[in-house]
Order: C-alpha cells, then sequence, then structure tokens
C-alpha cells in the first residue's frame, strides 16, 4: 500500500532554476513529514580529452560542484529544512541519484525537469524521465509554470 | 483550489495509484479527477463482437468510464469532481486531459515491471516528458 507519508527524500540539483523550484517543493514536503533531506548533483568531467591530464582543471570541477551543493544546502535551510545533507558526486546523473536513493532507502524523489518538449525532447529524453524509468522510489517531477 | 489528475489504466494497481492521490488531495484540500484512456485491447470483451467496429470504440469507453464512475463512488464527490475517458495514446491523453482540466499535479503510476517495460519506456515517463505541470509517480510496493 502507498502511503503519501514520506520519511527519507532526495533532491537532485544542478542549480538551474527548474531544479530550484523542485527544491522548494522538496523543502515543503520534507517539512510536512518531519523527513529526511539530502540534495544530490551529479557532475561530469569534460569530454575533450587534453582537459583530463590537468589535475587542477579537475580538482576545480570538483570544489565548485561541492560549493554549489553546500549554497543549494544552505537555500534549503533558509527556507526551513533541518539536517539538510549535499552531496556532489562525480557520474552520470540519472545513474547516480537512482543508485542514492536504493542506498540511502529513500521513499520520494523530488526533481525538476527542463521545459523542453517536442522533437529534440523526443530524441534526447530528460533525466527526470530516466529517474522515473528506473527509480526504486515514487517521483515527484516538477514542472515549473510557464513564464507568461 | 487544486486539480489533481488521475491516470488509472485499468490494472490492479490503479487502486493504490487512487488511494495515494486521494490521501494527498485531503492534504492539500484538492479534488481529483480521474482519468482513463481507451484504446483498443488485444482482448475485446465478449460484447464487443456481436457490435461494428465503428460502436466497439464508444463501448470500450463507456465500460471505462462506468469503471472510474464506480471508483469515484468510493471517495465521494467532496474529494473527486469528476471522470473522464478519451480514446487516445496513454501518456498523450493523460497530457491532453491534464491541460483541458487545467490540472495542478497529475498523479501515475510506475509499472514497476523489470526488463522489457523499461526497454522501450513507460507510460509515466513519457508523461514526465511531455506534460505542461508536475507529475507524481507513484511506485507501489509489489
Amino acid at each position: 500500500m502507498v502511503g503519501m507519508r514520506f520519511h527519507n527524500i532526495l533532491c537532485p540539483v544542478d542549480f538551474s532554476d527548474c531544479s530550484r523550484e523542485a527544491l522548494v517543493k522538496a523543502v515543503e514536503i520534507a517539512k510536512e513529514n518531519r523527513a529526511r533531506l539530502t540534495l544530490i548533483h551529479a557532475y561530469q568531467y569534460p569530454t575533450t580529452e587534453g582537459a583530463l591530464y590537468v589535475r587542477d582543471i579537475l580538482s576545480q570541477i570538483q570544489a565548485e560542484a561541492r560549493q554549489a551543493v553546500a549554497g543549494f544546502c544552505a537555500e534549503a535551510t533558509k527556507l526551513g529544512a533541518e539536517g539538510v545533507e549535499g552531496v556532489a558526486i562525480l557520474g552520470v546523473a540519472y545513474d547516480e541519484v537512482v543508485k542514492r536513493a536504493r542506498e540511502l532507502g529513500c521513499d520520494l524523489i523530488v526533481m525538476g525537469t527542463h521545459g523542453r518538449s517536442g522533437l529534440k525532447h523526443a530524441f534526447i529524453g530528460s533525466v527526470a524521465e530516466r529517474v522515473v524509468r528506473y527509480a526504486p522510489c515514487t517521483v515527484m517531477v516538477v514542472r515549473a509554470p510557464a513564464k507568461p | 483550489m487544486k486539480t489533481i489528475l488521475v491516470g488509472i489504466d485499468g490494472s490492479p494497481r490503479g487502486a493504490s495509484v487512487l488511494a495515494a492521490a486521494a490521501e494527498l488531495a485531503r492534504r492539500v484540500g484538492g479534488r481529483l479527477i480521474l482519468y482513463r484512456a481507451v484504446g483498443l485491447p488485444a482482448e475485446l470483451p465478449t460484447i464487443a463482437l456481436s457490435k461494428s467496429p465503428g460502436e466497439v470504440a464508444a463501448l470500450l469507453q463507456r465500460l471505462a468510464k462506468e469503471s472510474l464512475e464506480e471508483l469515484a463512488r468510493l471517495y465521494g464527490e467532496e474529494l473527486v469532481s469528476g471522470v473522464r475517458v478519451s480514446l487516445a495514446i496513454p501518456w498523450q491523453g493523460v497530457c491532453e486531459a491534464a491541460r483541458a482540466e487545467k490540472a495542478d499535479l497529475v498523479v501515475v503510476g510506475a509499472h514497476g515491471y523489470a526488463g522489457l517495460d523499461k526497454l522501450l519506456g513507460t507510460t509515466a515517463a513519457k508523461i514526465v516528458n511531455h506534460c505542461d505541470v508536475s507529475v507524481l509517480v507513484v511506485k507501489s510496493a509489489a
């Protein structure tokens, strides 16, 4: 039986406006349910081969990702969430989200989606779509209201 | 007042998706619209065999509507504001219905089948991609 009470929420973020909307929703649900909230950001290294040899670039990317997640955690705390944790992880977004949801035993994933539609979306799809497909739990996909 | 469109596909897990949506609607003070897309099934109900092809779609829609109305009665008018059926591919039907009803949220079930379904793409994944509003994909415990 599905309960609409959640204890452990995972909120994937990419620091876009859509993921900020999702963060607001995630905090709202977390507060309502007194649930644990974890933010996750998956990043990838640049694919240009040369860049891989420059250690400085890689550690910089890592540091920036961690910092950005910390910033979002601070925003969540400001919105009233308690004990928010953030992880920045190297990997493919949907894969890391699904893995982490399983590891943490999450019962809800709250994430945003970019408002792409039509052909581009039909071919490329979205991270949200893949997460929905593989997630071990209920997923809330937040779509920001279209700007007039 | 929040309008929540619930996509129900006539499978056994429909009941738990509806239960989840109902609990949500109670909490946010919203009302549900139950929706089901009707397509030509591989197996027709025997009553359809005596019909002309044009009548079959109407019959299937009527049967779907009746099943939704039955579910709606379980939750009462204060929670369910309407039922809606259309002849459509499920994910398109849900997106269209959400638009037509000006829904604030769509609630659908996740298939939870392993293998082939994941490969081919579930209805839920397509809805997430194409719907104009937020979508809650409910995973029922197996």
